[in-house]
């Protein structure tokens, strides 16, 4: 069984994995009630736990809170551990779950999105999954070919080549006001599509993004 | 992440994404250990609340909260007989068990139950039901509340009235003097107090094991005689105005006093010693001398905490503080194990789940009702 070091200064990046013979009385001793074996899972999972959720979640704060209630159904949830199986798998998927409600809830509450996706703007660039970006923009893509053509091109010109309003009026000739005027309108048509599509958090960060 | 996030098909990649994410082994944002490290206090805490029963109203002098992990330090006397020597682990917060549907001949914990025996002899049997008035001693008044009695001074008193409290094997019990002193008394203990306090000093007398919080007095001094069951004087605890514990049951090796705040003197057989807090005195009850040592004092404070401490303990140690609290009688058939075991579990568990920590760490039993055998 991994030893215990004393409460203050511990180190948590030096965790050594349990055999499954002692992951399973692990197990056994924290359903019955052992604060000890509760401190060893902690020991055990809570750093690693930590960070990555920190990852996905952009702020500490959340991330403590995060953890905290975790650990907190872990212990009053213990009698329904089943001693059969691992500990990590069962630590995990509580994990998983807390972290999924919490960006649910989050996608729902305006204000919190809001505020949530200001902190991922600054983090934008690192993205996990090429598979969701790719997603996206391929949406992206396709509500921008039902634009009216010229529309389209300075839409582009514009978010995504990311000229200014002056160089794009230079070469269309257009007015910089005429310019706007487009901007405004495919950037509504494309809002509302987006929300048709994905209602909720998806629309506005993608705009927010590209704008 | 949050960008990706929506009511559709997603849904199901963007869940397994979050696992994939939470399992990932990478350095790219590893937290401090101190923040780790706190975070797990606030989880001891937010437990610890969130396991407290539901407030039944109790006047704040005879509140029985076994749970609160008052960080006191006590005195701890402890009455050696065998030998063994009790080592500890350090605190941990101590959250109520949630209570396990109770199963076929269930070992239930220990409850707060008592037996108080008036001046006049008549005894008076303290369970949980019936709070409020329970006896006219001379000028005190005795009132009870949910596990715990207090006596009340009233007027000069015309006599002065001894009472015993007393527990059997699976009770506790707590009671207010009428000096304000509060003591709280483990399974298997005793104690005989006067009702009310007169003179120039005040003195108790007990048996088993006892934490007290004394009230300052500058003037009266307060002194806890430690006897054996059969009256037999094992040591006095001179106390200056403090927090500490005093253990002397007749089945350990020694009588113990650990201290936690204040000062206290331990006296035995002509010899003194004077305590600091977080320091225990030890004397055995084989030996003359008394020995002073610092107390692990989680380990000795765990029961009044609501909780078992074992840390690198031998089974005998362990099994006779299960016995007193869940009535049992344990005897070993063969040789006795040497290992040791570790564990920290509410007091309000079933034996079973005790049972069943010890087991992981090797032991092996025989339950036949109240009765064990523990085998090799």
């Amino acid at each position: 069984m991994p030893t215990l070091v004393p409460f203050t200064g511990y180190n948590y990046s030096n965790v050594v994995p349990l055999t499954a013979h002692e992951d399973r009385l692990l197990l056994i001793r924290l359903k019955e009630g052992d604060e000890m074996a509760f401190d060893e899972v902690y020991r055990l999972y809570a750093h690693k736990l930590l960070g990555n959720i920190t990852k996905l979640v952009k702020s500490e704060s959340t991330a403590a809170e995060l953890l905290q209630e975790i650990f907190v159904k872990l212990w009053f949830n213990r009698e329904k551990i089943d001693v059969d199986r691992s500990m990590a798998p069962y630590l995990f998927r509580i994990a998983q779950n807390q972290v999924y409600d919490f960006f649910r809830k989050a996608a729902r509450d305006n204000s919190l999105q809001r505020s949530l996706t200001a902190a991922s703007q600054e983090a934008y660039v690192h993205i996990e999954e090429d598979i969701f970006q790719a997603e996206a923009v391929r949406h992206l893509q396709e509500l921008m070919s039902t634009l009216p053509p010229k529309r389209r091109t300075i839409f582009e010109m514009i978010k995504l080549e990311g000229l200014s309003y002056a160089e794009v009026s230079s070469r269309l000739n257009i007015s910089e006001s005429t310019i706007n005027d487009h901007i405004v309108k495919a950037t509504k048509h494309i809002q509302q599509q987006m929300n048709l599509l994905y209602p909720g958090a998806l629309s506005v960060a993608i705009i927010l993004h590209l704008g | 992440m949050l960008d990706y996030f929506d009511a559709g098909g997603n849904e199901r990649l963007l869940k397994e994404l979050v696992l994939k994410t939470l399992e990932a082994d990478d350095a790219s944002r590893v937290p401090h250990d101190a923040l780790t490290e706190s975070i797990l206090v606030n989880i001891k805490t937010t437990i610890r609340e969130r396991s407290e029963a539901p407030s039944v109203p109790t006047i704040p002098v005879y509140q029985r909260n076994w749970f609160r992990a008052a960080a006191v330090a006590g005195i701890l006397l402890l009455a050696a007989i065998t030998g063994f020597v009790l080592t500890s682990r350090r605190p941990v917060a101590a959250p109520a068990a949630a209570v396990p549907p109770i199963k076929k001949e269930e070992i239930m914990p220990g409850k707060d139950a008592a037996r108080l025996t008036l001046a006049d002899g008549s005894v008076i049997v303290l369970d949980s039901a019936g709070n409020g008035a329970l006896a006219s001693q001379g000028a005190a008044e005795v009132t009870k509340q949910n596990g715990a009695i207090a006596y009340g001074q009233k007027d000069a008193p015309a006599q002065v009235l001894y009472n015993t409290l007393s527990t059997a094997r699976g009770n506790q019990y707590q009671l207010q003097l009428a000096d304000g002193s509060r003591v709280w008394l483990n399974a298997a203990s005793s104690i005989r107090f006067p009702t009310t306090f007169t003179g120039n000093d005040r003195r108790v007398e007990i048996t088993g094991e006892a934490y007290f919080e004394v009230a300052h007095d500058a003037a009266r001094p307060f002194f806890v005689q430690v006897l054996s069951p059969a009256g037999a004087d094992l040591g006095l605890v001179r106390v200056l105005g403090t927090h500490f514990n005093v253990q002397a049951y007749a089945d350990e090796s020694a009588i113990k006093t650990t201290l936690l705040e204040g000062a206290v003197q331990f006296t035995r057989n002509g010899q003194e010693r004077l305590l600091q807090p977080g320091q225990q005195a030890v004397a055995h009850y084989q030996q003359q001398g008394i020995e002073v040592a610092n107390a692990r004092i989680d380990k000795e404070m765990a029961w009044k905490n609501g909780q078992f401490l074992f840390d690198g303990d031998h089974i005998e140690d362990i099994m006779r503080q299960i016995s007193r609290w869940y009535d049992i009688d344990v005897t070993y058939a063969g040789a006795v194990s040497q290992e040791t075991f570790s564990g920290l579990v509410s007091r309000n568990s079933h034996l079973s789940q005790v049972l069943k920590i010890l087991e992981v760490g090797g032991l092996n039993y025989k339950l036949n009702g109240k009765k064990m055998i523990v085998t090799q």
